[in-house]
């Protein structure tokens, strides 16, 4: 064999079957991914581009999409950061029940999301156990923006987690003390020692919070009250028009929502790529 | 300087001074404090009881931030996240903006260090792409950027191989001669310690055995255990009758004090023994080992009894596996048994 092949799909390796896998990758993912992605695009972009323009400038579709993607982004921000705190708890310190609590954070994953969203709905419903406490406040939660934030917070969490968890455990403790003698503050030591090296894990926790933020659905629903241009999502409303029969309008606002979130998914994995860069091999 | 400490769980009633510019080894096997007692002169552990001075200065209560060591890791503690030049200079880079040096004077030391731990050229390297040796390098070169009142360095060789450990040894020793800084290093290693410091603390169980310079310490081991732990050694029952050492009957060459009578233990390095013949010595064995070392040959003997005695004998020897000799006992040090 000539190894001046320019491509060279011959990998060496103890484990054999590199042609048959990437095949099945290929297939796979073709199958399984780009075939509905593709037949959704080609469904929307039947009416051509004036059409999914107009679409996008009806006023209730563009505030749908601002909701969804502007909550959906604070609350990945929100999750990121306490997730954070919580991978940082369960990581560095032993307590009694820390095996319990580190199960428990998988438990927005297990939950059907409806179940999560009646539970929140009814948490915080102005005559809910929080909802009582805030309402006399002037906070109202239920059936309002914050409660989409409320219930996208709780579904990303346990992204924010996982993703830093390994990262947190790979830190050894001599890193903070030998900061810590060389005169650095603890903050000093918490920005410039302990969060550049988690900085890629946090994005990606960002990143899948964000991208599940987004797709959600279920839980939505029942705590957002789905007032139009105020608390109505935009899966949502691609529910609505799948229910009038509006088959391309829906696949429009899907082609939509794909778009911009593949373009903030590209920017997430953009920063990272640069993180990753500026930090060397962390 | 003076450090005094009271049982850190791991260390009892420590009473050690650190004398300013000197190298001290704490030498000590696995579980001894050793540690523990560089970590408390360090400020990251705290002491139950006791002070820790420096100079005149009691620094018990100053947090490890304020204490101006520096402290030197075994398995390097480098931030990977930062090239080998910014690694040098956070110690620098973090102080409070009215004592921070400039920009320019922070690359500037940066430049000296890196020149003085040999490693010019290497600034922009992150430390995933040094090798070991060149890894503890830039963590010694970061401790020393901060110009710290005293080097702390816990088993700094702990995790190199053995010729890196060789040429670091002699290489610390260079620097330590060029800065003048008070260094105190933790080891394991009987050798290091001896080969590389001023002077040698020899700790066990928490205690501290015994103070003093290398040939000091091996002339004059103040208890069995320092004898036992800086070489082997072999131990002989002895009686001492007017101020004569007696092993089996026979008199050692070895000074006891005059009013002392009563049961010791005596303690042979292998080159303190000397074959001789059958029936004549104070001992008789087989010898059931011969190994080269080095410009000498170690032979082992094993007596009726099971235990083996190493003897040191020239390279030319005309001593065969198997066959029994007399031992004579030409020197050692004597411990009275309590």
């Amino acid at each position: 064999m000539s190894s001046a092949s320019l491509w060279r799909f011959k990998q060496s390796s103890v484990i054999p079957g590199f042609g048959i896998t990437l095949g099945y990758t290929l297939l796979y993912l073709g199958l399984i991914v780009l075939l509905p992605l593709g037949a959704l695009v080609t469904k929307a972009t039947s009416i051509g581009l004036t059409g999914i323009l107009s679409t996008a400038a009806d006023p209730r579709v563009a505030a749908a999409l601002w909701t969804s993607f502007g909550v959906s982004l604070i609350a990945a921000g929100v999750a990121s950061v306490f997730g954070l705190l919580v991978a940082w708890v369960l990581t560095r310190y032993d307590f009694p029940g820390r095996k319990l609590v580190d199960a428990m954070v998988d438990l927005p994953f297990a939950l059907p999301t409806a179940v999560a969203g009646i539970a929140l709905a009814a948490l915080y419903a102005p005559n809910g156990w929080i909802g009582s406490f805030l309402e006399p406040l002037g906070i109202r939660v239920a059936y309002t923006p914050l409660g989409i934030f409320v219930a996208l917070v709780f579904i990303g969490l346990p992204f924010a987690v996982r993703t830093v968890q390994p990262l947190i455990a790979e830190i050894e403790g001599e890193l903070e003390e030998a900061s810590a003698t060389l005169g650095a503050s603890r903050w000093r030591t918490i920005w410039g020692i302990l969060l550049p090296p988690l900085l890629p894990g946090i994005l990606t926790g960002f990143a899948l919070a964000f991208a599940r933020a987004v797709g959600e659905y279920g839980s939505v629903i029942f705590i957002a009250g789905n007032l139009p241009y105020v608390s109505e999502i935009a899966p949502l409303l691609i529910v609505i028009k799948l229910s009038e029969y509006d088959y391309t309008g829906a696949t429009v606002i899907a082609t939509i929502m794909l778009a911009i979130s593949f373009a903030a998914l590209l920017l997430i994995n953009l920063i990272q790529a640069w993180s990753r860069r500026r930090y060397g091999y962390v | 300087m003076t450090k005094e400490f009271g049982g850190a769980a791991a260390l009892h009633d420590i009473d050690l001074t650190v004398r300013p510019g000197e190298l001290l080894a704490l030498l000590g096997p696995s579980g001894s404090g050793k540690t523990t007692l560089l970590r408390i002169i360090a400020g990251l552990v705290e002491a139950d009881r006791g002070h820790v001075f420096f100079g005149g200065l009691d620094a018990t209560s100053l947090p490890v931030q304020k204490r101006q060591v520096g402290f030197v890791f075994q398995h390097y503690a480098l931030f990977r996240h930062m090239r080998v030049a910014d690694n040098i200079a956070y110690g620098l880079q973090v102080r409070e903006r009215a004592n921070r040096p400039p920009k320019a004077e922070i690359r500037r030391r940066t430049a000296e260090l890196l020149d003085l731990v040999q490693l010019s050229g290497y600034e922009s390297r992150f430390p995933a792409q040094l090798s070991g040796g060149q890894r503890q390098r830039v963590a010694l070169a970061r401790a020393l950027a901060v110009e710290p009142r005293v080097l702390l360095l816990d088993e700094p060789f702990g995790a190199l191989d053995a010729k890196v450990r060789k040429d670091l040894r002699a290489w610390l020793r260079d620097i330590h001669e060029r800065t003048g800084k008070t260094t105190v290093f933790v080891t394991h290693d009987q050798d290091e310690a001896l080969e590389l410091a001023d002077r040698v603390a020899i700790l066990n169980q928490g205690h501290l055995e015994q103070v003093g310079s290398p040939d000091d310490v091996q002339d004059h081991p103040a208890t069995p255990f320092v004898m036992t732990f800086l070489g082997q050694a072999a131990r002989f029952s002895a009686d001492i009758r007017d101020g004569r050492v007696l092993v089996n009957g026979k008199p050692v060459p070895v000074a006891a004090q005059r009013s002392t009578i009563g049961r010791a233990s005596l303690y042979c390095r292998p080159w303190h023994l000397t074959p001789t013949a059958i029936g004549q010595g104070h001992y008789t064995g087989t010898i059931s080992g011969i190994r080269r070392l080095g410009s000498i040959r170690r032979i082992e003997v094993s007596q009726a009894n099971g235990t083996t005695l190493e003897v040191e004998v020239p390279l030319r020897t005309s001593l065969r596996l198997g066959e029994e000799i007399g031992l004579e006992i030409l020197d050692g040090v004597i411990f009275r048994d309590d």
